[in-house]
């Protein structure tokens, strides 16, 4: 995993992996394939102001990237549910465009495999 | 994501662990958590919902159940409930996985049934010390179920005794949780003493192992002779339980169980056996016992006498106040006589089902005891 950016730590991920570099490296793929559905389904949810989807589709990304050690997706992801929650509407856009952000970050930092990873 | 589909439907861990099943839709919270699991010698099982956990559970029985709350099909909050309305032969501990946001949830997953809590995402420390907490609670349901088999094994010989066991252990746990807001017994009853003789009630009568069978099974009336064999059970069992007790001192369950078994039968005015012990020389554990007892033998149908009504058997416990009983624990009974009497009526419908369900092969669906609407008509008795 090439991570430069501090989009995910990658010493952390390792410790929760306990030191399992393979075991790093089948979620690394398995959380890049899964960003961009997860991507889609959110934008869906906005676009209709389908604010409970919203909310709920943000609770799971943020709990995937928290165990992922993605901690900036994560806190994005908490401000996409907390304002669909709260259904403050007007501030979805905001927090989207932020959590788009953090998810290209993620989707760049998870795309290229790192040959030693630590 | 897909995963799941490169995940063994069971792990085996490297010893023979205790079984984990952890219940979770997001595919990477299952990996790193089963990799903790597995790296820490459990048996390790997985699934993605509620629903699938409890079809795997049909043949996987874990010990251990870690679950997320917020899942499709059944969520984490309905699927303790259904473990906890499954009928088992043994406890499962549940630990929920939630976020700190989610406390309404982790109230109802608690009120639900589970056992525990774990913040996401998991710290490896916590989780080490949540499951080490459910192990120890684990643990100490083996012993109880221990005890009481090996009181089950002894009355196995003794024939029609029924729920005769259940029983008791309810009615002394009733009789010691009434003597416990009395002042008079602040010092001496407490919650640990209503466990313990909840526990310990059930193995009164394990000395009956030793009475030979001319003189146990006879369904007659016993000679003076084989009443005295008869009244040897409470020295054996008194003596066996008191070796263990010696060689455990710190197993506080165990000099209970002796006192129980060797001196249920003193009577309040020093005509029991098998010391003629007077007053409170007779530990409260027997004391209690001997109330408990007593008043269901009368209420049992046996093969030499029909069934007391509880009112019948109440007048016969009133009338020994102060000669067979101790004073306060006929008072104590008294006071809890509707709860005497729900108790034998729950225990009586659940054995009568469980007849039911081995003869026409059928599962059990019982409710738990308590669940029966009080109070019950006095002619049900």
């Amino acid at each position: 995993m090439s991570i430069t950016s501090p989009s995910i730590d990658k010493v952390k991920l390792l410790e929760r992996c306990l030191g399992n570099s393979a075991l790093v490296e089948k979620l690394r793929i398995a959380f890049l394939s899964s960003l961009p559905s997860e991507r889609h389904l959110l934008q869906d949810a906005i676009e209709i102001c389908d604010l409970s989807s919203v909310a709920r589709i943000a609770h799971k990304l943020r709990g995937t990237a928290s165990n992922m050690c993605a901690i900036p997706l994560s806190e994005a992801a908490h401000q996409v549910e907390r304002v669909a929650r709260n259904n403050e509407i007007d501030l979805i856009a905001e927090r989207w465009w932020d959590l788009n952000q953090q998810i290209e970050k993620s989707i760049d930092a998870l795309s290229v495999r790192d040959s030693n990873p630590l | 994501m897909t995963l799941t589909t490169e995940i063994p439907s069971v792990t085996e861990a490297k010893s023979n662990g205790l079984k984990v099943m952890i219940v979770d839709d997001d595919p990477i919270a299952l990996e790193i958590l089963s990799n903790f699991l597995r790296e820490s010698g459990y048996t390790v099982e997985l699934a993605m919902n509620g629903k699938e956990a409890l079809e795997k559970m049909r043949y996987f029985s874990p010990r251990i159940v870690i679950s997320d709350v917020d899942m499709p099909e059944i969520n984490g909050v309905e699927l303790c409930r259904a473990i906890r309305n499954r009928p088992s032969i043994q406890y499962t501990y549940l630990i929920l996985l939630t976020s700190h946001s989610d406390t309404k949830s982790l109230i109802l997953g608690l009120d639900a049934g589970a056992d525990d809590y774990l913040s996401k995402p998991f710290r490896h420390e916590e989780l080490r010390l949540r499951l080490e907490g459910g192990r120890r609670l684990l643990s100490l349901e083996g012993r109880d179920m221990m005890i009481f088999s090996l009181a089950k094994l002894a009355e196995s010989r003794d024939s029609d005794t029924g729920t005769h066991l259940e029983r008791i252990r309810e009615y002394s746990k009733i009789l010691a949780t009434e003597l416990m807001t009395w002042p008079k017994f602040e010092n001496v009853v407490d919650a640990q003493f209503v466990e313990l003789i909840y526990l310990t009630s059930p193995l009164h009568d394990v000395g009956k192992v030793g009475i030979p069978d001319n003189v146990l099974l006879k369904p007659g009336k016993l000679t003076p002779e084989e009443f005295e064999v008869m009244k040897r059970h409470t020295l054996i069992g008194g003596e066996t339980l008191g070796a263990s007790a010696q060689a455990h001192p710190e197993a506080s369950f165990l000099k209970m169980a002796m006192d129980i078994a060797l001196k249920h039968h003193e009577r309040w005015d020093g005509t029991g056996y098998p010391f003629q012990l007077k007053g409170e020389e007779i530990p409260l554990s027997a004391r209690i016992v001997a109330v408990a007892d007593v008043y269901d033998a009368l209420t049992t149908k046996r093969v030499y006498k029909p069934a007391f009504t509880h009112e019948a058997a109440a007048e016969i416990l009133y009338k020994s106040r102060g000669s067979h009983f101790d004073p306060d624990l006929v008072d104590a009974f008294s006071n809890v006589e509707t709860q005497m009497r729900r108790i034998r009526f729950e225990l009586d419908v659940q054995m009568h089902a469980n007849e039911e369900s081995i003869k026409t092969n059928t599962p059990l669906s019982v409710p738990e005891l308590g669940t029966y609407p009080a109070p019950v008509p006095s002619n049900a008795f």
